[in-house]
């Protein structure tokens, strides 16, 4: 069963002057749950289209268990797409949506009925074969497009921003049938978004991409807590960001900001005198002493239920943002003093000036 | 007055004005006598008459045979130019030819009647050919429903969703088999408006056909003229009482026929 290893090898795409795909290299491991994530205009969308084989590379190819795919056409490749808009063909049943790609397979009779109604029972749409495709709702009608896509078993799936229509709780309910579907089937997944929240909660891998190029790949993990530079790091969730300088080096670095004096962090090959920007994530600044302790003041609180964002004024016009849980209640005022402090692993350090 | 019997009676006169000879003529094709002007009794008399008119018939049966050879060319030409100027990128002559159609639109049809005659005498006199007759009153309604038909489709064409197409490819199916099952099916309801739209042109089309048809070739619309000029004959109006319940009956189908691709969206 472990079949659908992705591999792009110096894949380029341009479209008139602009290279909307740079000599992109990458590895997507068979049966991954593997998340392509980008802003637009970051190639991810077009990536998507090389894969599915609508548009045709420039230079490089895509292999897919060895097999080279260019000049394959998408209608025989063993990959499948559930499209942003799922595309469901609205002059058809459901059950003929989920129909098609197995006839075009020269199945039919029982063995197509058994096949369909396995794929209508997977994503638990029974009962809903014979409605027309317009007449169902926008969770059922996401469902169909995945029963579409994998009735035809492929060996990899693309999902084109698969739960951006849906709202918010039919969101949540989706992201476990996508990772129970991918857990039952062994498929390769490749979610293509632009929504971390989506990647970092769904996939086990993530490819940033920044225009046309690899930013990081790695774990949600790697991105969030060790951010391959600051445009990742500042994609990647919310940050606060510190300019300084390097004044020391060693088992921590220790930085000179301006107005803050002195802050140990993170260690980084870095020289002394490098100009850097210190990122620190908000829920890793305590409110209370600690190491990298300073006085501030709380200029504004954004009470959100289940917890409640600080806009912290420290000195020389340094500002901090810092989130609580609201297990009392919010713990600071408007215009209250209060301690920040953050240990010196909770910090990223960038070289200033690059991305 | 109110504003309301205001509103009732604006909307009365506009019926009447639009209506109201139209009715005049259907309530006349039940009048007893022959006088067009004076009511005398109900009869229908005019429309066992017309059973008998020869004439009027065979006209009635060209026009039929015309308007549906011309609808069916003007809707598979009208298709394929439609998918030409929406499909294929920019290509050599495509100014022409969204131009080409567009003139067919806007030029009078006395000028396209003319320019079609002068066409077909020319054609003639170098093959020493067919001569004129029916067919070309088929080939100058095919001209002017084709260009209606690229219209409609251009416009149904211009909202499809292409991404309907790529997930067919991407389901498997061959370049043809999407046009087949998916593009196809979904436009039917825009080629059987347009194909209504270049029938209903045909069928009452004077003009084009008086250039253009050969002798012998005679169509309804065209006796229907040249008797009104000799004097109104009740035969006539119980002739356009038909015409009219078909052309009615032709609208609620394409009526029905876009509103159904509305839905569907």
């Amino acid at each position: 069963m472990n079949q659908g290893a992705l591999a792009v090898e110096g894949l380029s795409k341009r479209f008139g002057a602009a290279a909307v795909l740079d000599n992109l290299d990458l590895a997507i491991g068979a049966g991954s749950f593997f998340a392509l994530l980008g802003a637009s205009g970051s190639g991810k969308t077009t990536l998507l289209r090389l894969i599915a084989g609508f548009e045709a590379p420039d230079e490089g190819r895509i292999t897919l268990d060895g097999a080279d795919l260019s000049g394959v056409p998408p209608y025989e490749r063993p990959i499948n797409l559930v499209f942003q808009s799922y595309a469901l063909f609205p002059h058809m049943t459901v059950a003929d949506n989920v129909a098609f790609g197995l006839r075009r397979d020269g199945l039919s009779g029982t063995e197509l009925d058994r096949r369909v109604a396995e794929m209508l029972a997977l994503l638990r749409l029974d009962g809903l074969g014979e409605r027309k495709s317009r007449q169902i709702s926008g969770g059922q009608a996401q469902r169909v497009a995945l029963a579409r896509a994998l009735a035809k078993r492929p060996k990899l799936l693309l999902l084109d921003e698969p739960l951006a229509a849906l709202d918010r709780g039919l969101r949540e309910h989706m992201r476990i049938e996508l990772k129970r579907l991918h857990d039952a089937l062994g498929t390769t997944f490749v979610l293509v978004t632009h929504d971390q929240e989506e990647a970092l909660a769904l996939a086990d891998r993530v490819a940033l991409l920044d225009r046309g190029r690899l930013a990081q790949l790695g774990t949600p993990e790697d991105l969030y807590e060790r951010p391959a530079s600051l445009a990742v790091a500042r994609f990647i969730g919310q940050i606060n960001l510190m300019e300084g300088r390097v004044a020391a080096t060693g088992e921590t670095l220790t930085i000179e900001v301006p107005g803050l004096g002195a802050v140990q962090a993170r260690s980084a090959p870095l020289s002394v005198g490098a100009a850097v920007v210190v990122g620190l994530r908000p829920e890793k600044i305590d409110l209370g002493p600690g190491d990298n302790a300073r006085e501030a003041t709380v200029t504004d609180v954004t009470y959100l239920g289940d917890q409640s964002v600080y806009r912290l004024a420290l000195a020389d016009g340094v500002e901090l943002r810092t989130a609580r849980p609201n297990r009392d209640g919010p713990v600071a005022r408007p215009g209250e003093r209060v301690t920040v402090s953050w240990p010196a692993s909770a910090s990223q350090v960038f070289p200033a000036g690059a991305g | 007055m109110s504003s309301r019997s205001l509103r009732l009676l604006a909307l009365g006169l506009g019926f009447a004005f639009l209506y109201g000879p139209i009715l005049w003529v259907v309530a006349f094709s039940f009048n007893e006598g022959r006088l067009v002007t004076l009511w005398s009794g109900f009869s229908t008399r005019w429309y066992g008459e017309l059973a008998d008119n020869e004439r009027l018939l065979d006209a009635a049966g060209l026009s039929l045979v015309v308007a549906m050879i011309s609808a069916s060319l003007a809707t598979m030409l009208g298709a394929l130019a439609g998918f030409a100027l929406s499909r294929l990128g920019r290509f050599r002559g495509r100014g022409l030819l969204a131009g080409a159609l567009g003139a067919v639109l806007t030029l009078p049809e006395v000028i396209l009647g003319l320019a079609l005659l002068l066409a077909f005498v020319s054609v003639d006199s170098w093959l020493d050919g067919p001569g004129r007759g029916a067919w070309t009153i088929v080939v100058a309604h095919t001209t002017l429903g084709m260009a209606y038909v690229t219209l409609v489709v251009r416009a149904r064409l211009a909202d499809f969703d292409r991404s309907l197409e790529e997930a067919a490819l991407d389901l498997g199916a061959t370049p043809p088999q999407v046009f087949l099952r998916v593009t196809l099916p979904l436009i039917l309801p825009a080629l059987g408006g347009g194909w209504l739209i270049a029938f209903m042109l045909s069928l009452d089309d004077v003009v084009l056909a008086s250039f253009v048809a050969g002798p012998g070739a005679t169509t309804l619309p065209m006796v229907v003229f040249s008797s009104a000029r000799l004097g109104l004959n009740p035969q006539i109006n119980a002739l356009a009482t038909i015409m009219v319940g078909i052309g009615a009956f032709a609208v609620l189908v394409a009526v029905w026929l876009f509103g159904r691709q509305e839905r569907r969206r």
